[in-house]
């Protein structure tokens, strides 16, 4: 019992430190043959110690990757699609998981129907044209046998950006 | 927009991964089967092309101890413009789309605290007259945006 806030303490810290560390790692690499040279050098750190730190972020979880994002209107991609379904509260591990196997979908989350809907499962969808995401959302259905759905096209895009990692 | 096929192996793959080591584009060069020098120079000019957005970490909120939630509102149309821009301009506003549909304004706030973006939500509310209905997380089941060119 006695070790439980001193545990968390610990973790509130790691958190910190965690922001401090990324405040100072650019979202968009700089182009260089060897970025993460440029990168430690900002940090003041070796690029050993730096690629070290980077990994065990990525272990930890707190980095998902590293990666190319692209701009998935410039690809063909122009359509994307919310959806939120109604899904027994009993099956929607079972469910979500298998949404998540749909490459079409890029993000799956169970969320709070938010005092305004019974919908608590919400994908979001990606596809060249309405009628592709339209067809990718048929095969969802057929496959999970959820057919209490709802579909929001994207009309217009005022902001998409990372998460930023701001000051203390 | 023209990509070939070195193009697009190099796209699907770092869209997975790009190597966290020394030299990365030697990586993805010996993936694919071509020189280092021609991997960098090829995602460089993909970047300058608009079709690499960035290549940098994807950051996992939760475990910095940040918080957020997706938000949903009807807005009139004459007012779309105006109430999407005071949204935009609060800087843990990370998504916010126009769309079809009984709730047409979606927008995704990250914030420290809870009470941070409940105070920001609040005032949007007074403001506009509006009803902002949220959303938050329960269960992460897929993050990961990834387009096969």
């Amino acid at each position: 019992m006695k070790r439980l806030p001193h545990i968390c303490k610990i973790e509130v810290m790691d958190k910190k430190a965690d922001r401090q560390f990324l405040k100072n790692i650019p979202e968009d690499f700089p182009l260089n043959i060897e970025p993460y040279d440029v990168l430690a050098k900002n940090c003041s750190m070796k690029t050993e110690d730096l690629i070290i730190r980077l990994k065990d972020m990525i272990k930890a979880g707190t980095i998902r990757r590293i990666a190319a994002v692209l701009y998935h209107r410039n690809v063909s991609y122009i359509c994307n699609a919310m959806v939120v379904w109604m899904v027994d509260e009993k099956e929607i591990d079972e469910i979500g998981k298998e949404m998540s196997l749909f490459p079409e979908v890029s993000h799956c989350y169970e969320r709070d129907t938010g005092g305004y809907w019974k919908y608590n499962l919400y994908t979001m969808i990606h596809g060249r044209s309405k009628k592709e995401c339209i067809e990718i959302v048929k095969r969802m259905s057929k496959q999970t046998g959820i057919t209490d759905f709802k579909i929001f096209f994207s009309k217009r895009e005022f902001k998409k950006t990372s998460v930023r990692v701001t000051n203390e | 927009m023209h990509l070939d096929d070195i193009d697009r192996k190099i796209l699907n793959l770092i869209q997975h991964e790009f190597p966290v080591t020394k030299r990365p584009f030697s990586h993805i060069a010996k993936a694919i089967g071509i020189e280092e020098k021609d991997a960098f120079e090829r995602i460089k000019k993909l970047k300058e092309r608009g079709i690499i957005r960035r290549i940098g970490p994807v950051i996992e909120r939760k475990k910095i101890g940040y918080v957020s939630v997706l938000c949903g509102l009807y807005v009139e149309k004459d007012k779309m413009e105006e109430i999407a821009h005071a949204i935009n301009t609060y800087a843990g506003v990370t998504h916010n789309y126009e769309r079809d549909g009984e709730l047409n304004l979606w927008f995704t706030v990250t914030a420290k605290t809870k009470e941070e973006i409940d105070s920001f939500l609040e005032g949007l509310e007074r403001m506009f007259s509006v009803k902002i209905y949220r959303f938050p997380e329960k269960k992460v089941f897929k993050i990961k945006t990834y387009f096969p060119v």
